[in-house]
């Protein structure tokens, strides 16, 4: 039991490191992005490839995993988020775009390496250490305090960096973003860039220790959002409450329930958290807001950013403006 | 049955800023009640709580005997209370006919499972709701517009269809807002000819703009707003005499047209057309 | 006019397609655009929901798994006739709807979308689950097909014929809805729900109706593919195909009668035809629809069938005119 809480906890930290890519995607572009599983597969299946097929070192490939990574999350910011976005397309429309890429990801990735799961060396040095009765080995290890750290740092980056207090100002305050000249569209590509250095690392993490599979991608990428939805969307702590939970619930269910009913009750969460508790456990601030507003409009960050208008025909949910905030504040 | 909206005690908070505080009026059946008052008064947050947009923080709306504050939009308007919006709103994609149409929905008895297979209820219904629609679009010159494009109106257009949209509900109390804002002399006066027949059907009007003259030449009272607050109600004659009003518009200058003065008290007086406070319409808005 | 000229065109076309392919070409095709009918289904209730409407729906593979599952289940367990399976399952998928919806549909679009693809991954999960009751991911065998005296609909002409007229009908359905109150309820609360509200509209009841009916439409498409097949799975009914038929929709032309149609013919089609993609047809479909989200979102079929129809207008416009002088007004000395 205690081994199944350990996995539970060691996989619940990648779900936390997916559930902090949605936290800065989500605040500074009012987006759910669904390829936040596809980062954590795609830099693990590169760095797998780039040591068995082209024999760089696994530092090296690990390098060139990550890279790869960021540059599909700027490429997919560029090619798709934000061309859509700035046509005020809607968000809802391209929350469903990042779920295609997720999809197209997954069929590349097949087409390039083949179906197999795929697993890396074990980070150096290796031990292992038991507690009560159960056997930790060192990759788990490093996957706890990978997780702690790349938090931390992120945590750091978004309170005390010029580009970090963009990003939140961006989300918290538009106008004043605007006054201080920052780009919503600049901002939302870095946020992709972070959302997908931060998914990498969690793939470089977690591959040692257990396979990932091009087709697991979507499938992580919901998972994450469902931890991230539990702890409190839009907080990093949040997310990591929620993967926690998530990753040991999944394990316990999965053992003394049935594999197959896992999905059923993380999905039977997720619709419960969106429709009793939408701020999550630990309650998220303005973000994450999972209900309409009165009325029907919704305020997403980068919607209000950009000048509000009509979604494109009868396509999407909401996007523009007309929180009470801002009426009140035209107001006569 | 009390057919007055009476309107009480009013308070609204945004981030610790009271946009709307204490406020209380009352509009009566066939009478136009304007509310007006300087940018930043605090009118649009009133409508939006008296529309069920915005929850307000205290205070009681009741008409007929309902206490309806806190209902959401939708129920108001079955209650007898509907709102146009400031910026007009047609609906895209629709046909100027359909937009009236959808005014006119809670008029309509046909449910889905009718309408799946053209009943001959819902066929009849239709018809009668059309020509209402007709109607509605002729009383403001628009009947041959009706397949139009939304779209395609002009500014003013869109405006007469943003009115007779509203009073396809049947609503007795009509809350507008600034429905004559960037309307030319004409337009005005249809609208005020469209108002006055509203009126003397026994409906209510709230009327909210910032065009005095139009405000006067329609009003049988008036609420004055300041700074969120309720500073005069009275009949027309009334406010215009009044001292309080005049200082919180012009800071003591009322007599001549469009001086619009320096702020008294740091009052912000933007948009406010003043020449219109004594009687007599403006020449245009 | 309710349909727009193009749209129009369109449809005539695929209708005279319709009755000339079982008459001209071979069974392949017959049972290809068997096929391509019954998923259409589906896909009109997509454009009900999410065309008209506005919601964001993942959940069609739910309903078609809730229509298949009682077709399959209470033919072969309970020996129901399989017309009231059929029946049966559309009152399920309607209830699960309304029932489901009214909580979920008050959700912000994304959100929702999100909920409903949980909600067609927990439907595959239930079913892998239940081993002892639906078979699992073995599914059932056996079922009983639907048939009227001799004719029996799972046979390859019968079914086309029974598909095409469920999908005519299910057509005359969704437009006369349109045209009605409800249609635009639907269509004002799709992009101006805060206007809807100030008309007295009941935003959320007309968005469950708006899902209530998509889910009619695809329990209809689960259950005809089951009883065609006589034998249900879970494959049939996994979370890609919510994304599919949403493909299916964006490719043809949200909004149009013709574009469920198209898109489901070309989704259906081509990947199985350019056996040279073959294999990269998933990822070349994936990237089709990106591109379509973002350059035509409209819906690649009706924007063609647009530029074709503005193409010919002008064209013909140009018929009429004395051909312009090529000097003009151009100094020329």
């Amino acid at each position: 039991m205690l081994a199944l809480i350990i996995s539970g906890i060691v996989i619940g930290c990648i779900y936390a490191l997916i559930a902090a890519g949605y936290a800065i995607v989500y605040r500074t572009t009012g987006v759910l992005n669904f390829a936040q599983g596809s980062f954590v597969m795609l830099s693990a299946m590169t760095c797998s490839w780039l040591i068995s097929a082209e024999h760089w070192s696994y530092p090296l490939a690990a390098l060139g995993g990550f890279v790869l990574t960021i540059a599909a999350g700027a490429a997919i910011w560029m090619l798709l988020m934000a061309p859509m976005l700035v046509r005020r397309l809607g968000v809802g429309l391209a929350v469903i775009a990042t779920l295609v890429v997720s999809y197209a990801l997954t069929d590349a990735v097949l087409l390039w390496q083949g179906p197999d799961p795929r697993s890396l060396p074990a980070i150096q040095p290796t031990f292992q250490f038991t507690v009560g009765g159960t056997r930790v080995s060192s990759g788990q290890v490093y996957v706890i305090v990978g997780m702690a750290l790349i938090l931390i740092l992120l945590s750091a980056f978004l309170k005390y960096t010029p580009l970090g207090r963009a990003t939140r100002a961006s989300a918290a305050d538009h106008e004043t973003a605007q006054l201080l000249g920052i780009s919503p569209v600049r901002v939302g590509g870095y946020a992709m860039c972070i959302a997908a250095a931060v998914g990498a690392l969690g793939g470089l993490l977690i591959t040692p220790i257990q396979f990932t599979s091009a087709s697991g991608a979507v499938t992580l990428a919901l998972y994450g959002f469902v931890a991230a939805v539990l702890g409190g969307f839009g907080r990093l702590s949040g997310g990591v409450i929620g993967g926690l939970v998530i990753g040991v619930l999944q394990e316990l269910v999965s053992r003394y329930i049935s594999t197959a009913y896992s999905d059923a009750i993380t999905f039977g969460v997720l619709i419960a958290v969106l429709l009793l508790r939408p701020q999550g456990l630990l309650g998220a601030p303005d973000y994450g807001r999972a209900r309409r507003s009165r009325g029907g409009k919704a305020t997403t960050a980068l919607a209000a950013v950009l000048p509000a208008g009509e979604a494109s025909g009868a396509l999407v949910g909401q996007s523009g403006q007309a929180s009470a905030d801002i009426a009140a504040r035209d107001g006569t | 049955m009390n057919d007055e909206l009476v309107v009480s005690g009013i308070s609204k908070q945004f981030s610790g800023v009271k946009a709307v505080s204490d406020v209380s009026f009352t509009v009566r059946p066939g009478e136009v009640h304007g509310l007006v008052g300087p940018n930043g008064a605090g009118k649009s947050t009133a409508l939006g709580i008296l529309s069920g947009f915005i929850p307000p923080d205290a205070g009681s709306i009741t008409y007929r005997d309902r206490e309806l504050v806190g209902a959401v939009p939708d129920k108001l308007v079955r209650a007898g209370i509907a709102r146009t919006f400031q910026e007009p709103s047609p609906v895209a994609g629709l046909t100027v006919l359909e937009n009236v149409l959808t005014g006119l929905h809670i008029q309509g008895r046909a449910g889905t499972l009718r309408a799946a297979v053209r009943s001959p209820l819902l066929r009849k219904e239709e018809r009668l709701l059309k020509k209402e629609a007709l109607d509605l679009l002729a009383s403001v010159g628009l009947a041959d517009r009706a397949g139009a494009d939304a779209g395609d109106l002009s500014f003013g257009e869109l405006r007469y269809l943003e009115v007779i949209r509203c009073l396809g509900t049947g609503a007795s109390m009509l809350l507008l807002d600034e429905p004559a804002a960037g309307m030319g002399k004409t337009e005005t006066q249809r609208l005020t000819a469209l108002i006055d027949e509203v009126r003397s059907q026994g409906r209510g009007v709230l009327l909210v703009d910032h065009d005095m003259g139009f405000i006067f030449s329609l009003c049988d009272a008036i609420t004055v707003m300041n700074a969120g607050r309720v500073i005069a109600d009275g009949t027309p004659r009334e406010i215009e005499n009044s001292q309080t009003v005049r200082e919180a518009y012009l800071g003591g200058n009322a007599e001549e047209p469009g001086t619009g003065g320096p702020d008294a008290g740091g009052l912000s007086t933007g948009g406010l057309s003043t020449s219109g406070l004594g009687t007599g319409r403006p020449e245009g808005a | 006019m309710i349909i727009k000229r193009a749209d129009a065109v369109l449809l005539g076309i695929l209708a005279l397609a319709v009755i000339v392919i079982p008459l001209s070409l071979d069974d392949y095709w017959v049972l290809t655009f068997g096929t391509v009918g019954a998923i259409a289904l589906a896909v009109i209730g997509l454009n009900v929901a999410m065309g008209w409407a506005g919601l964001l729906s993942f959940g069609q593979p739910v309903f078609m798994a809730l229509g298949g599952y009682a077709s399959a289940l209470l033919a072969t367990r309970y020996s129901v006739n399989p017309w009231l399976a059929l029946l049966c399952g559309i009152a399920l998928s309607a209830a699960v709807a309304a029932v489901v919806g009214f909580p979920v549909l008050k959700l912000e679009s994304h959100y929702f979308a999100v909920a409903t693809f949980a909600m067609s991954l927990i439907v595959l999960s239930v079913i892998n689950g239940a081993q002892g009751f639906t078979g699992g991911a073995i599914g059932i065998i056996g079922i009983p097909p639907l048939t009227i005296g001799s004719i029996n609909f799972a046979e390859h002409v019968p079914y086309y014929v029974l598909v095409w007229v469920l999908v005519a009908v299910a057509l005359l359905v969704s437009y006369a809805v349109r045209a009605s109150r409800t249609g635009r309820a639907f269509r004002v609360l799709a992009t101006r729900p805060d206007v809807a509200s100030s008309l007295g509209i009941r935003v959320r009841r007309y968005r469950v109706i708006a899902f209530v009916i998509s889910a009619v439409f695809a329990s209809v498409a689960g259950s005809l593919i089951v009883e065609f097949s006589t034998y249900a799975s879970p494959d049939n009914f996994n979370g890609d195909v919510g994304i599919l038929v949403f493909a299916m929709l964006f490719i043809g032309g949200v909004r149009t009668a013709s574009g469920p149609i198209v898109g489901a013919a070309i989704v259906t089609v081509v990947p199985v035809e350019a056996t040279a993609i073959g294999k990269y047809s998933a990822l070349t479909f994936e990237l089709i629809l990106l591109v379509i989200l973002v350059v035509w979102p409209r819906g690649l079929g009706i924007s063609v069938a647009t530029g074709v129809e503005d193409l010919v207008e002008r064209f013909v416009k140009n018929l009429g005119k004395p051909r312009a002088s090529v000097s003009g007004g151009q100094a020329h000395e």
